[in-house]
């Protein structure tokens, strides 16, 4: 009994203070995504290398799964340098930003309401929530929009001619597919009339899922998601064969790392918005916790993308811009205006609560 | 307590971001510290509450605006060119001195008499912006027209000295 009026005393406190229940989510966001990274490098090296007839890793660790702390080490005991024409200032700054930007667009995802609906019913899973507030789908692209000028400002202060060009690529692309991007999201705003991505899931509950529902929305939102997360077939900006590495080209040891962390984080935070927004978020069968259903929903994502990346060619630039403000733009943008119709169709046969 | 500490900071790297921001004179730098400003007003708005507002301009203004500056900047120099702007904003500190006394009386004038509940004086953001903003409006409104017609008059300025070594040169025609 003295337990359970501690615990609830922690619930209040938390609840109250809302510093504090920033904190609890960034705090849970770090744990779930440190591991989900990892997870998707692994997942990655494995299932490329199945698709392309390889192994992937194997010799270190039971089926190379300590070849990823092979790695992080290696990468933590390289010389850390910079290049003489390099911006140093920026240089440094850049790879740090990138993950601070990349860890704050998971803030508006709600992780941490997985998390609390772990602990017993009789405490209100509810009071922890600090993912359930108004904009968080703004706050989450907020953080999103802050990509290009740091990839931007590393490319040009690197000081190389591969990491401009690799920045000014990077840029234009993600400007480009940010557009239909939005668009998506919004009409899914519009079904739900919610900015909340909390209150989005739980208007699943008892809908069809979003990607049924808006389907033309979910396809253009994975296509320009696939774009923003510079995967191939929009890797361009990173086009081994004509930029070495793009933007990131100069940078090597730690800072390398931070860059590829923050790549895989934003990977991650990205298919959560994409499960959130169209898959039903923690939706599932009961006996799974939401936290699985969640992170399982997510990883699923993840290896959709690696996926797509195995099995298609790098398109060219002028094919990628054209995808996006030929076809892309426009769909998304129909739809938008047909969206109120679909949701009061919806509502008629019971398919929209 | 701790929130109008965190939001005085905030203000403190806004202010410092804008004088970077004017007298750097690497171009790229003056645009990366325009983007500090951005972002910390963005906080600002957070800090009242405005979250909405907060975001849209981290999107439109500091996602995308300052963008467009770096892709024009980048393509071209790197360094400034040295106009009768910089050397109004570098050499002539008294400008520096007359707005910062201004801003200061200002502040001042807005946080006297304010008193917290509990007895003691104790000037939170709030206060000084009811204050600011209801009782000494005017005096807000004159000095933004102030800054208004002084950025006109900066751009009247270098328009006429470009046009000016545009001619010594040659009709400016740059190849």
């Amino acid at each position: 009994m003295n337990t359970q009026i501690t615990l609830t005393g922690i619930i209040v406190f938390i609840e109250r203070n809302v510093y504090l229940r920033f904190l609890l989510v960034a705090i849970v966001a770090f744990i779930i995504v440190s591991i989900g990274s990892l997870i998707e490098l692994y997942i990655e090296r494995k299932f490329w290398a199945r698709i392309m007839s390889r192994y992937g890793p194997t010799e270190v660790g039971k089926f190379g799964t300590l070849q990823l702390i092979a790695d992080a080490v290696k990468f933590l005991v390289k010389e850390d340098f910079s290049p003489a024409a390099a911006d140093k200032t920026i240089y440094n700054l850049v790879p740090v930003f990138s993950v601070t930007v990349s860890f704050a667009s998971l803030l508006a995802i709600p992780f941490d309401y997985t998390v609390a609906s772990l602990f017993p019913s009789s405490l209100h899973p509810l009071t922890f929530v600090a993912s359930n507030f108004d904009p968080s789908l703004l706050v989450a692209f907020g953080f999103f929009a802050l990509e290009p000028l740091i990839v931007l400002f590393g490319g040009w202060a690197a000081g190389g001619k591969y990491t401009l060009i690799g920045g000014f690529r990077s840029a234009a692309q993600l400007i480009s597919y940010e557009i239909p991007l939005v668009l998506s999201f919004l009409s899914v705003v519009v079904l739900t009339q919610s900015l909340n991505l909390f209150q989005i899931i739980q208007t699943q509950a008892h809908s069809w899922p979003f990607a049924v529902l808006a389907f033309p929305a979910f396809i253009t939102f994975t296509v320009a998601l696939l774009a923003e997360l510079e995967r191939t077939p929009f890797d361009l900006t990173e086009a081994d064969t004509e930029l070495v590495s793009g933007w990131n080209t100069e940078y090597g040891g730690t800072k390398f790392l931070l860059v590829y962390l923050s790549e895989y984080i934003r990977a991650f935070a990205g298919s959560a918005i994409l499960v959130s927004l169209f898959l039903g978020g923690w939706l599932g069968p009961a006996p799974i916790p939401p936290l699985i259903w969640l992170f399982l929903k997510t990883i699923i994502v993840f290896t959709v993308l690696v996926w797509i990346r195995a099995a298609y060619p790098r398109v060219r630039i002028d094919q990628m811009l054209a995808l996006g403000w030929r076809i892309l733009i426009p769909v998304s943008a129909v739809w938008l205006v047909l969206t109120p119709f679909v949701a009061h169709v919806a509502m008629m046969h019971g398919a929209l609560a | 307590m701790i929130v109008d500490v965190a939001y005085y900071i905030i203000v403190l790297v806004t202010l410092l971001s804008v004088v970077g921001f004017v007298v750097t004179k690497d171009i790229v730098r003056a645009a990366g510290l325009l983007l500090v400003v951005l972002g910390c007003v963005a906080a600002a708005f957070a800090f009242m509450n405005s979250l909405l507002l907060a975001m849209i301009q981290l999107m439109v203004y500091a996602g995308a605006v300052i963008v467009i500056f770096l892709f024009g900047v980048m393509l071209t120099r790197r360094e400034a060119p040295t106009s009768r702007l910089r050397q109004l904003v570098c050499h002539e500190n008294l400008t520096y001195l007359v707005f910062a006394v201004l801003l200061f009386l200002l502040i001042l004038r807005a946080s006297m008499g304010l008193t917290s509940p509990l007895g003691y004086i104790y000037v939170s953001p709030q206060l000084v912006a009811t204050s600011l903003y209801v009782e000494l409006r005017g005096v807000v409104y004159a000095l933004a027209a102030l800054i208004g017609a002084s950025s006109i008059g900066a751009i009247y300025v270098v328009r006429r000295d470009k046009k000016h070594s545009d001619s010594t040169r040659g009709g400016g025609v740059q190849k």
